[in-house]
């Protein structure tokens, strides 16, 4: 009988509490989605550097996904309360029958473990299944180039899964256990006709407190706006905090001048809220505004720290790819310190893994005694002398190369061929960056060549073959502040080599043994000469580092930002669960008064859409704020607007997610308040 | 003749409610006992103290000074496992909500009471003649929402009748019900205090449930204000006697419905 009495329990309770259970299965299906990284396949087809970081976002991921854990747990020891809350009636029942109050704890322990444990079986379930689409995006996200598909199960995984949601749940199970317990029989039976007090707000109070907090809000994001004009920002800079600790203060004080001022709305607005039953609509919400102040407050926080942080991680790998796009726009840089070198060795290397289909040109870098200064008017020269401290802009020597190197290396790269007459000179400087010192360089050189001024070299005298000022990302060098003067190859052969590089494109890619071979080569070629040295960019092992790096910042934003958005969705959903007693009462009452029952299902969904929105609104307004500053400091760090594309993905999974729990509780309260009694019969 | 034994014997109850600031003294030295086999009703206005002295009395709420002794032991001295045991053994509820539980049939339900006491045996045929003799026999197997409200409530009486306890307590039975729900179990009560010899403590404030009763005990401002017996009258004329001390009373008549 009290196998039958438990299992019966557990059946209403599935059916009562359908979003708690939902999200525990969510909770124990991501946690295993995210713990299964090691085991993805993916991580075998890596190259050695990605896999490493690879690893290290797994060692942090298993971290985080525990203390979610731990968050996890609370929410599910708030649920249990709700839960408790509701059936504390028939808990009495049971006592007032004569059941022990042990063997009741020890009940209501198996009913939770019972209903943990299946959610952790579904869970897994799930989360096996979620892994297979899981892989597809690992796969993806770490350019594993993974062909083939097989069926991932990570045991180490499941058992984690196994070991961190049991425990919560038995956890769980004791404390709730013990709780009622020591619980009063007469607060049993009393307990489910206890009303939730609501706090009645002076309004002067709460006028003040809105005042107040808007006023705030509007400073954060002011400080927000100014901040995000300064490219050198540190990131422990004491206004970022402030900003965050004022933004944090002014939400919780919005959402209690909130309650307080729309509670205190009379019945003047009778044109919009006459109609229908959509003043009864507003009361209950704008009553809930008000009894539950700081957890919308805290849910709003948590969808701006969601958006902002998955919008921004998302963001900035996908920044960090196209920054390496142009600092590595071939794919094997070797460079040496003797202009000499003649890299045959490397090329062999090729030659011995196959490696033929491929284009190379060697550069040698020149050296001579002329600076930026040499390529400015007078004038210009001057603005540079009184501009910031240390060594200026205008003493760095310039780069040399010779034409036809030049030209070879614009052919290779795709870039239009330039003409550059007899005699005559180039100017290659680094694209527009974030300092204005940079911009007004480039406008000295403009002025330069446009005035046709004339340079002594190698014996010559050269005028500028072109007006317009070259750009493109060719070499690490030819992006740096001093400028890459381009001069016909007579004139550079007179001049004294500095350097030189070895540029190569190759026409398929390489093999991972290749790139192995080139360092090991390099790093001998180093190691053998007196005081010179060899050096070898390899792109795709830099891309293979920027994929770790970005894939860490996708994993766990992504894992957070989730995370957050189910917690805050339970949270919402669970409310209404706990209020479905008080709000049956209310819905009894307007059909006894002739509401029918298409203008009830209308006031409900309109009413759970405005309670879940509220917080939405202002975690939307925050995050709107701090993504446009993150956005221009991040275009200003880098270069790119990468953000706003993630934001979009961002906000897509979030309506996903909401929206799903939006119409599970519309659903659920739907046919808590059609039931006439469904508890205490 | 010697006068049946007391099953429930109440001596200088005392209950005060809230905190030093706010005191409500809900019982204030109450004392009246039940014999064995009676039908007592308790009767007062709104916050005389009725549902208070239920609950003490019911175990559900601890005194904060007095004696309660039913069946010759002392609730107050009886703490966890004794007490459940004196529970399920010496004591039957009925609330004016049911409280039945819906994931349970009626059979279930009643027989719940049976199978907590660990009393399996002859569990079925003792549930079916209880249902018998408060005719809901043919609804044993639905489930609580299936059922109309006086079938509920006599539910509910069949599982407080089941162990055969020294007292069964009702508080305001019939508030939930219509007058013939009423009526039916107010009957149904008559017969299992004539026939199954049930000792019976009703409270109400519906001097039509009262006019069932043997006896009833008028309480106010948490004192004994009061007793009227019924002996040889019939019941209307007793209904007439319930009406005029609650005239007397006072406290609203409002709360007489």
């Amino acid at each position: 009988m009290y196998a039958n009495l438990a299992w019966r329990n557990i059946r209403r309770s599935l059916r009562d509490y359908s979003i708690y259970f939902l999200t525990l299965v969510f909770a124990v299906a991501i946690f295993y989605v995210f713990n299964s990284l090691a085991d993805q396949p993916a991580m075998l087809a890596m190259r050695e550097s990605t896999r490493r970081l690879a690893e290290a976002t797994v060692k942090v991921l298993s971290w985080l996904t525990v203390i979610m854990t731990g968050v996890v747990a609370l929410l599910v020891l708030y649920a249990n309360r709700v839960i408790m809350k509701k059936r504390s009636r028939e808990l009495g029942t049971y006592l007032l029958l004569g059941m022990e109050q042990g063997r009741l704890a020890i009940l209501l322990l198996a009913e939770i473990a019972t209903i943990g444990m299946a959610a952790l079986l579904v869970g897994l379930a799930g989360g096996v299944i979620l892994s297979q689409g899981f892989a597809l995006v690992v796969s993806r996200v770490f350019a594993a180039g993974l062909t083939s598909h097989t069926f991932v199960f990570s045991k180490s995984a499941a058992v984690r899964t196994l070991i961190c949601y049991g425990l919560t749940f038995f956890f769980v199970g004791i404390w709730q256990a013990a709780v009622l317990y020591r619980q009063k029989l007469i607060d049993l039976i009393n307990g489910s006709r206890k009303n939730e007090a609501i706090p009645v707000r002076n309004r002067a109070a709460a006028l003040t407190a809105g005042m107040l907090s808007l006023v705030t809000i509007g400073f954060v994001y002011w400080l927000a706006d100014q901040v995000s004009r300064d490219p050198f920002i540190n990131p422990r800079d004491g206004r970022i905090w402030l900003g965050m600790a004022l933004a944090v203060g002014a939400t919780y004080l919005l959402f209690f001048a909130a309650g307080g001022l729309l509670t205190g709305v009379k019945g003047r607005m009778s044109g919009l809220l006459g109609r229908g039953l959509s003043r009864f609509v507003y009361r209950q919400v704008t009553s809930k505004i008000n009894t539950h102040t700081s957890m919308l407050a805290t849910i709003a926080l948590m969808l701006t720290f969601t958006i902002c942080a998955m919008s921004f991680g998302l963001g900035l790998g996908e920044g960090f790819k196209q920054e390496l796009e142009k600092e590595t726009p071939f794919d094997y840089e070797i460079s040496s310190s003797s202009p000499q070198e003649d890299y045959q060795q490397i090329l062999d290397l090729f030659d011995q893994y196959g490696v033929t289909e491929r284009e190379e040109v060697r550069v040698v870098r020149f050296e001579t005694d002329l600076t930026n200064r040499d390529l400015m008017l007078p004038n210009d020269a001057a603005w540079f002398e009184g501009y910031g401290e240390g060594v200026h802009m205008t003493d760095l020597y310039l780069n040399v190369v010779s034409a036809s190197a030049y030209q070879q290396l614009r052919r290779m790269k795709g870039y239009k061929a330039v003409e550059q007459p007899p005699s005559s000179f180039l100017i290659h400087t680094a694209a527009s960056g974030a300092e204005p010192e940079h911009s007004r360089a480039q406008q000295a050189f403009q002025r330069f060549l446009e005035s046709g001024s004339r340079l002594e070299l190698g014996g010559q005298s050269l005028y500028p073959g072109s007006t317009k000022l070259y750009t493109e990302p060719l070499l690490s060098f030819m992006s740096s502040m001093a400028a890459t003067l381009v001069v016909p190859d007579d004139v550079a052969a007179a001049l004294e080599g500095v350097d030189s590089r070895l540029l190569v494109k190759l026409g398929v890619p390489a093999p991972e043994e290749l790139d192995y071979a080139v360092m090991a080569a390099v790093e001998q070629a180093t190691r053998s000469m007196e005081d010179g040295w060899m050096w070898a960019e390899i792109r795709a092992e830099a891309m293979a580092t920027v994929y770790g790096l970005e894939a860490m910042l996708v994993f766990i934003t992504f894992y957070m930002g989730v995370m957050f958005i189910l917690i805050s969705a339970t949270l919402l959903s669970l409310q209404q669960v706990t209020d479905a007693v008080e709000h049956r009462q209310r819905f009894t009452v307007l059909r006894k008064l002739g509401a029918d029952e298409r203008m009830i299902d209308g006031a409900i969904a309109s009413q759970l859409a405005f309670y879940f929105l509220t917080p939405v609104v202002v975690a939307l307004m925050h995050s709107m704020a701090a993504m446009i500053a993150l956005a221009r400091l991040f275009r200003l760090v880098t270069g790119y607007t990468t953000v706003w594309p993630a934001t979009l993905v961002t906000l897509g999974i979030f309506c996903v997610i909401y929206g799903a729990y939006y119409l599970l509780s519309l659903q659920s309260c739907r046919r808590l308040f059609r039931e006439p009694h469904p508890e205490h019969s | 003749m010697a006068l049946p034994e007391a099953i429930l014997q109440v001596e200088d109850l005392v209950k005060y409610y809230g905190d030093r600031g706010n005191v409500t003294k809900a019982l204030q030295g109450i004392s009246f006992r039940i014999r064995k086999g009676e039908f007592v009703g308790v009767m007062g206005p709104s916050g005389s103290g009725k549902t208070t002295l239920l609950n003490v009395v019911s175990t559900i709420d601890t005194p904060t000074s007095g004696q309660v002794v039913v069946g010759g032991r002392e609730l107050t001295r009886l703490k966890g496992r004794e007490l459940a045991r004196f529970r399920r053994e010496h004591l039957g509820f009925i609330f004016q909500e049911f409280n039945l539980l819906d994931t349970l049939t009626l059979r279930e339900n009643i027989g719940l009471a049976l199978s907590i006491a660990g009393n399996q045996r002859d569990a079925d045929r003792r549930v079916v003649e209880v249902a018998r003799r408060l005719g809901i026999e043919d609804v044993l197997d639905k489930f609580p929402y299936q059922v109309s409200g006086g079938q509920k409530q006599r539910a509910a009486a069949a599982r407080a009748i089941i162990n055969d306890p020294d007292l069964i307590l009702a508080d305001e039975p019939t508030g939930s019900l219509d007058s013939r729900s009423a009526q039916m179990l107010l009957e149904a009560m008559g017969d299992l205090n004539q026939e199954m010899g049930a000792t019976i403590m009703l409270v109400t404030h519906d001097p039509f449930a009262a006019s069932y009763c043997h006896r009833i005990l008028f309480i106010k401002d948490g004192q004994l204000f009061t007793e009227l017996v019924r002996g040889d009258a019939g019941r209307k004329s007793f209904f007439d006697q319930i009406m005029s001390v609650l005239g007397l009373l006072g406290g609203g008549s409002e709360d007489v419905r």
